[in-house]
């Protein structure tokens, strides 16, 4: 009898324990979209990215359809390259797409937002984003607008 | 029986070990006949546990052979070392019972580890074994509940739950009651004739010792400085022996510590 | 140069026992199969090290999701983020807190326990007796331990970080009117299954292994008597931790990058 209820409350532990970890997996876990879903892969080239960081969310109309895979630096146009993951079941974005580095706030994180155009081709993987609007620079903006003051 | 020739049970030959530089044992020679109580006595601190030990194979000698029941007992080959430490029963000092299971479940454990013996026969087996240290109405108490003389009792009916050939004692009378004390020296040699065992007792008690031992081994500093029945040891000449068996604090073996002449040291010139 | 000595023999004794615990970790995983074929022995130290230690983790992990609750709304309400309070109780988490805190309260609770267990068991002469009775130790009494360690930790930690959550839940959306709705997207939304979750459960796994290694070992090793046992759980305490520690930092830089 004994035993028995050494077994049970091992077993009670057990299955609390495996539940604690489905519900972290199923519940907080976003399982599907970027992580182990399908992507393919778009570049941009921006002239400033400011606070963009990989990993930022990549949004359409506010609605997250992948993330920022890898930035680099084209060695000879000086210009950021972003390299973003899009959801595979986002695979109808014209290529007349035009991204912008968006702020979430007025000081908050940045990321990319995506601009459909009305092309009938659709982006695939490796396709370059031509149309880009760089990240509002708040110090180039205060900059400009102390120049704009003084030549007045 | 007793012929000369008949090849003992357990023998030790040239047993040299050292746990530091000093050597605890230069070529030891040990023999345990059939049937027989043989007690190893010695001083504290002499390496009578140490010499345990090696027999079940805890611990490997740096040189020499150790041979039980017609087979040498090799430490690094442990398959061949566990058959062997079946047909051996150790009882300790601390008599090392498992302190969470019941006085029953303790004899029980090396049947339940060793056998797949069914639950009835077991449980007779246990009582039987318990049923000759007197302990059957004892049972189902737990090992704390024990006290010092009960809980050698459980655990030489644990030793002897497999139905050794060989048990060994490490210093069976230490920290017993007079009554214990009678209790124990009379199931070790119970036991030893009754099953047909075979007995090595190491202790430090002199009558003790004496009265159970068929045969005796004195053990000094490193080598054995005595053996043999116990009345030829009694009758004997040699001062170490002597000294031992009347239990005279100086002697061959002495009183003090080596240490500077005293008053050097009073003095102050050897600081 | 009495200094440089001590130093010296210091760093060839800490050598010594690292190489020591090496061997007994390999002894151990050797006789890992006991466990499989005897699960009785696995299902008594999964309650002596898992179940009894799920009270505290409990507790805590509450405590700790309630104070992240409230620190992380009152920082981030100054700029305008409390929405992502879900987010932040859940990724500390998931990612560090549950493994970390978990698996330092599991060396306290548990690993202290079974470093005094087996030094009790050593000095009273049982393990000896077990080894006279054919019994190899090794296999009945550490392996399923260890075994019984390593599964109960990454358990724990997962209750832990729930319960954390509904902590960090009950402060943030009971208490300080963070909408309910927000705080569960935020965290949904965030989270990432790979990223955090899997990489939180690798954590403390490896924590696991390594506290019920360290407490094994000390147990197994220590000076068989009092003093020496006292030390030994003092040893597991306090290298336990610090390993936790440790391996918290090379393992977050492996994963998320230094």
């Amino acid at each position: 009898m004994n035993s028995k209820i050494l077994e049970l409350a091992v077993g009670v532990f057990l299955l609390a324990g495996i539940l604690a970890l489905g519900y972290l997996a199923l519940s907080v876990g976003n399982m599907g979209v970027t992580a182990s879903g399908e992507t393919y892969r778009v570049t941009a080239r921006f002239d400033n990215i400011g606070g963009l960081a990989v990993k930022a969310p990549v949004t359409v109309a506010g609605v997250r359809v992948g993330r920022v895979s890898e930035i680099t630096v084209d060695r000879e146009l000086y210009s950021a390259v972003v390299s973003m993951d899009i959801d595979a079941s986002y695979d109808n974005l014209p290529t007349d797409t035009s991204a912008s580095i968006l702020t979430s706030g007025l000081l908050g994180a940045q990321y990319v937002g995506l601009q459909p155009g009305g092309e009938i081709e659709y982006l695939a993987d490796g396709d370059r984003i031509e149309l880009t609007q760089s990240a509002v620079v708040l110090e180039n903006l205060i900059g400009q607008l102390l120049f704009s003051k003084t030549s007045e | 029986m007793n012929d000369a020739d008949e090849t003992p049970l357990l023998q030790l030959r040239g047993i040299d070990f050292s746990f530091t530089a000093r050597p605890l044992f230069e070529g030891l020679d040990i023999k345990v006949r059939r049937g027989q109580v043989t007690a190893i006595m010695g001083p504290s601190g002499c390496g009578k546990s140490t010499l345990l030990s090696l027999i079940g194979g805890r611990l490997r000698p740096a040189a020499g052979s150790i041979h039980f029941d017609g087979e040498e007992l090799r430490p690094s080959n442990r398959q061949s070392l566990y058959r062997m430490r079946r047909k051996m029963g150790m009882l300790f000092q601390s008599s090392a019972l498992l302190t969470d299971l019941s006085v029953f479940e303790n004899v029980a454990f090396p049947l339940r580890e060793h056998t797949a013996l069914p639950e009835e026969i077991l449980a007779m087996v246990v009582l039987m074994k318990l049923q000759m240290v007197g302990l059957r109405g004892a049972a189902s108490l737990m090992p704390a509940e024990l006290s010092g003389g009960m809980a050698r009792r459980v655990a030489l009916a644990r030793s002897i739950a497999l139905d050794p050939v060989l048990v060994m004692y490490d210093e069976p009378f230490t920290g017993l009651d007079p009554i214990s004390m009678g209790v124990v020296v009379k199931l070790i040699r119970e036991l030893n004739d009754a099953l047909g065992m075979t007995s090595v007792v190491v202790t430090h008690d002199v009558a003790e010792g004496c009265s159970i031992a068929d045969y005796v081994y004195i053990l000094g500093k490193g080598t054995m400085i005595g053996e043999g029945t116990v009345e030829e040891l009694q009758s004997s000449e040699d001062p170490r022996v002597r000294q031992f068996m009347d239990g005279l604090p100086d002697g061959p073996v002495a009183y003090h510590y080596p240490a500077a002449p005293f008053a050097d040291q009073l003095l102050g010139s050897d600081r | 140069m009495n200094a440089l000595q001590r130093l010296g023999r210091l760093g060839i004794e800490a050598t010594l026992a690292l190489g020591a615990a090496g061997i007994f970790f390999l002894r151990v995983v050797e006789q890992l199969w006991i466990v499989v074929r005897r699960p009785a022995l696995l299902v008594q130290q999964l309650f002596s090290v898992g179940v009894l230690t799920v009270i505290i983790i409990v507790l805590a992990g509450l405590f700790v999701g309630m104070v992240l609750g409230l620190q992380g709304y009152n920082t981030l309400v100054d700029f305008g983020a409390e929405s992502s309070l879900g987010l932040v109780v859940a990724l500390f988490l998931t990612r560090e807190l549950g493994p970390v805190l978990t698996a330092l309260l599991f060396t306290g609770r548990a690993g202290s326990a079974l470093t005094a267990e087996i030094g009790l068991m050593k000095t009273t002469e049982q393990l000896a007796a077990l080894e006279m009775m054919a019994v190899n130790p090794m296999q009945r009494v550490i392996a399923p331990r260890f075994a019984a360690g390593a599964i109960a930790v990454p358990l724990l930690a997962a209750m832990f970080s729930v319960v954390g959550i509904f902590g960090g839940y009950l402060i943030g959306v009971e208490l300080l009117g963070v909408d309910a709705g927000v705080f569960w997207s935020s965290m949904r939304e965030g989270m990432d299954f790979k990223e955090d979750i899997v990489n939180g459960v690798i954590k403390s796994v490896v924590f696991g292994l390594c506290v019920t290694w360290i407490a094994l070992f000390q147990g197994y090793t220590c000076v068989p008597n009092a003093a020496g046992i006292s030390r030994a759980t003092t040893r597991t305490v306090v290298t336990g931790s610090l390993s936790i520690l440790g391996i918290d930092y090379v393992l977050t830089a492996l994963m998320f990058g230094a």
